[in-house]
């Protein structure tokens, strides 16, 4: 008896806290669906599922990077949706190399202190280029890239 | 008290299962069918794969040449019932994937039909095909103005595909898929420089992604399938060795439109080629096709 109402109480327990934590593959689900519908005159090459916890202190604001080949005379178009229940605004910074020699272009402009919707990208080269995902502010965040062509 | 501790640290073990993300990067790689151990990060891996091409790009560069559509490009229909490993499988499921995007894109659904069922039969084999609505994807190809929404759900599928393959641990046949789209790509670029020499260009330009194949099968070349491969593309190498690429680099002109940053690319690349050396590539690229794509026997 006494057994069966510690696991009853661990059971209690556990799901409180399952429910309490962010479901973040829910919201990649259906940020993911939403985005498909953004494609407009684009075809979907890839997509990018990013989540970020908020981060501690002063610590830098968190990137995730992945290598993404162009090919010339191509146009793209990058764009991003993030999870408007957490304060994490997504955003996206394109670099020449996985170096990360110089960044190419970002959604996010300094001056101005805006967020762009989109990057839209028309590539004379031929290469593997290298796109990073982030939360503003080091805010915790959820969010799906898209990386798409444009239709002939 | 066993009991108890067992009971209370259930949960807890439960709970950083779910959430070990970093532990997940260390994870290696099994090949447990064939009982060959791949000593390689998945993260690296999945970094790699992500610098090879998917198909629908491959198809839509081709498309994009405006050459005739021509079915006999494609990889016969028919054979996909014949490779018999699923290594030679998954080649083969890439190269389809592009024959299948070069279809669509071209509106030719007449062929889609066709297409779909050796990807299906394929699919299969390699145990991916939960991940395909072939109802659904066959009804489509009904209607030519269907095209848009069969080329999204294909590309969702396959980006589906790679990503199961990979949190597997199967991450090698995802590779396998995109070397096979990437193959399949160069042997139409090849058919269509037969009447279009201007082609070899971009022939040339694909020496950086053959660049990111070969580093990838060279990764994994433990498996035997791998090393025969990477050893079947050296001539490859060797041709595209004397390609030269040169790019230089410079800042992008940028404009902000209707809250979309505009980019136009100012760098510059200049692809060294000669007619020979585009001659040789094609020739390598028909030899590697013909032995592991139209040959069902390797």
């Amino acid at each position: 008896m006494k057994n069966a109402t510690i696991l009853l109480r661990s059971i209690t327990i556990f799901s409180i806290l399952l429910l309490c934590s962010f479901n973040k593959d829910a919201s990649h689900s259906a940020l993911y669906q939403k985005a498909l519908t953004k494609l407009n005159s684009y075809n979907l090459i890839k997509d990018y599922k990013v989540y970020m916890k908020k981060r501690k202190g002063k610590d830098p604001v968190e990137f995730t990077y992945f290598p993404v080949t162009l090919n010339s005379g191509e146009k793209y178009r990058f764009y991003a949706l993030d999870d408007q229940s957490l304060k994490g605004r997504m955003v996206i910074t394109i670099y020449n190399n996985m170096k990360r020699e110089f960044q190419v272009a970002t959604t996010y402009n300094v001056k101005t202190q805006s967020k762009l919707d989109a990057i839209e990208f028309l590539s004379h080269t031929t290469g593997t280029f290298c796109i990073g995902f982030s939360f503003l502010d080091g805010e915790e965040g959820c969010g799906v890239g898209i990386s798409s062509f444009k239709k002939e | 008290m066993m009991k108890k501790i067992v009971i209370v640290s259930l949960p807890l073990l439960f709970l950083l299962a779910c959430s070990d993300d970093s532990q997940k990067e260390k994870d290696i790689m099994a090949d447990t069918a064939g009982g060959t151990q791949v000593q390689i990060n998945k993260q690296v891996l999945g970094e790699m794969i992500r610098t090879l091409p998917q198909p629908i790009e491959i198809a839509d560069i081709i498309s994009k040449s405006h050459m005739e559509f021509s079915s006999d490009m494609l990889v016969p229909s028919e054979l996909s019932t014949k490779y018999i490993d699923k290594y030679s499988q998954s080649l083969a499921f890439g190269a389809y994937g592009v024959d299948l995007g070069y279809i669509n894109l071209n509106e030719k659904t007449l062929y889609t039909l066709e297409y779909l069922e050796s990807i299906k039969n394929l699919a299969e084999n390699i145990k991916v095909d939960q991940f395909f609505d072939f109802s659904t994807l066959a009804e489509l190809s009904r209607n030519r103005n269907n095209a848009d929404s069969l080329i999204q759900i294909s590309t969702k599928n396959f980006n589906k595909i790679d990503e199961f393959l990979r949190e597997k641990n199967r991450g090698e046949l995802s590779v396998l898929i995109l070397v096979g789209a990437w193959i399949e790509g160069m042997h139409m670029f090849g058919e269509i420089h037969k009447t279009n020499p201007e082609v070899k260009t971009k022939i040339g330009e694909q020496k950086v992604i053959f660049g990111n194949v070969y580093a990838i099968l060279e990764k994994l070349n433990t498996i035997e399938y791998f090393a025969n491969l990477k050893k079947d593309m050296e001539p490859l190498k060797l041709a595209y060795d004397q390609v030269g690429i040169t790019t230089t680099y410079r800042q992008p002109e940028t404009k902000e439109v209707n809250g979309e940053l505009i980019i136009i690319d100012k760098s510059e690349t200049t692809v060294d080629i000669d007619d020979k050396m585009t001659k040789q590539i094609i020739s390598e690229i028909e030899n590697i096709r013909t032995k592991y794509l139209l040959t069902t026997q390797n």
